[in-house]
């Protein structure tokens, strides 16, 4: 019983001590993140079991991504050091042209997860909002973690890294766009022309 | 042929470990002093699995049962739990331990020497994953250089010590019979080969369409082995493109 109400005396203070941190705007909460990835990953698992053909199911992530991913953010990192000479119109371009080819690209990988589960496992508070954690689990096989990085940075509630065992898919494409840019001389308006069929 | 050596050695071979890993920058970087000779070795290691290792796996995949396949799976993934009680051991994580110790009667037992995996059908706990590279991690060693090595492919110098020790650790070769000896090795080829075929469209992915495999290879594998060891993501390492 001790244990009780020590528990509930330290979630009290908890609350008064968030309530004073979190100041007038209503911050994220570790439930709407959950909340958000679970949206999300329900989203995902509903295009891969619909048996649309994959043209189809690339059109469905393209705007599963748009409507939950702060795309704009993930793009500009994307392009690293190079968005700083980029001009407002290419970084529109090469922003459309990036969400066409990460949605492509890692629709390609999920259509893989035909026939697992996903469930979501519980999120850890980081410096820009949570870290929630998922299970992928194919029957009989040993479960794999997907974390999915939530802030509300952007204004809005947005995811903007996936993270398969480890594996940041943010990382991941900073490099993969780096060494396109690098193969194309820098230029951008080719990296831009390259990704619009690029999977 | 296996050449056998006196479990003696050892300790030696941790020391050499422990005073050979090249002191690099901190954890979360890229430590690649040697990119250009790991270039060669991983357009050499390229050639091998277009030509050789993709085409025989998928062979492997149309010609053999799921069934066979899974059973293949499950012996060498059986085979290999002594080896990680000894590691986990060494890592003092007797949960570790306990839970793959469990494993191992109970698959040796009910699951007719580790051909079938009765264990997760009952339910119980997963296997633990662990190799002497995590074991050398624990105790301290820094994760030293990246290596292409010919063959096994990603690895950093402390896993490619692990390796060798591992192989040369082998607590199995003192239960088995020389004749059951000669099958592990084998077996352990027939394994990497199913999952070649299993994670075709991932591994061709990364090294056929990425548009720099090599450094594509390098980020996955060093990302995916500092979780390994570390059992999680590090929050301090997480991607921030909110920075600037």
């Amino acid at each position: 019983m001790r244990i009780k109400s020590l528990l509930s005396r330290r979630s009290l203070l908890g609350l008064i001590v968030g309530l004073f941190l979190a100041g007038p705007a209503a911050a994220l909460s570790q439930a709407q993140a959950e909340k958000l990835i679970g949206a999300l990953t329900n989203d995902i698992f509903r295009t891969i079991n619909s048996g649309k053909s994959e043209g189809a199911m690339y059109r469905d992530f393209e705007k599963i991504f748009s409507k939950y991913a702060d795309v704009p953010t993930i793009a500009s990192s994307s392009l690293g050091v190079a968005r700083r000479s980029a001009t407002p119109a290419q970084m529109r371009a090469y922003t459309k042209a990036f969400q066409g080819y990460v949605s492509r690209k890692y629709g390609k990988r999920f259509r893989e997860f035909i026939g697992a589960k996903i469930e979501v496992r519980g999120a850890r508070q980081t410096k820009r909002g949570y870290l929630v954690s998922s299970d992928v689990t194919f029957k009989g096989k040993k479960p794999f973690v997907v974390e999915w990085q939530v802030s509300d940075a952007s204004g809005r509630d947005k995811m903007f890294d996936i993270i398969i065992e480890g594996i940041s898919m943010l990382r991941l494409e900073r490099e993969e766009i780096g060494s396109m840019l690098d193969r194309r001389g820098g230029d951008i308006n080719k990296l831009i022309a390259h990704l619009k069929t690029a999977s | 042929m296996k050449i056998r050596m006196p479990h003696s050695l050892l300790p030696l071979i941790g020391a050499v470990a422990l005073t050979a890993c090249t002191a690099g920058p901190p954890d979360q970087e890229i430590f690649d002093p040697d990119e250009a000779e790991n270039r060669k070795v991983h357009a050499f290691n390229k050639a091998l699995d277009r030509n050789l290792v993709a085409p025989v796996a998928r062979g492997y995949g149309k010609a053999v049962p799921v069934r066979a396949d899974k059973a293949i799976n499950n012996l060498a993934n059986h085979l290999a739990i002594p080896g990680e009680i000894v590691n986990s051991t060494l890592q003092l994580n007797f949960e570790d331990v306990v839970i793959n110790t469990i494993r191992f009667a109970t698959n040796t037992v009910f699951g007719l020497g580790g051909l079938f995996d009765f264990a997760t059908v009952a339910g119980m706990e997963e296997d633990v994953d662990t190799d002497f590279g995590k074991t050398l991690a624990v105790y301290g060693i820094p994760e030293g250089r990246y290596l292409e090595v010919p063959v096994f492919g990603p690895r950093t110098e402390r896993e490619a010590y692990g390796i060798v020790v591992d192989y040369l650790l082998d607590p199995l070769g003192s239960f088995l019979p020389a004749s059951a000896q000669k099958v592990t090795y084998p077996l352990y080829v027939v394994d990497k080969l199913g999952d070649r075929n299993e994670y075709d469209d991932a591994i061709s992915g990364v090294l056929y369409e990425s548009e720099d495999s090599y450094a594509t290879a390098r980020s996955i594998y060093l990302q995916n082995r500092r979780f390994d060891i570390g059992g999680t993501v590090n929050l301090d390492d997480l991607e921030d493109p909110y920075a600037n």
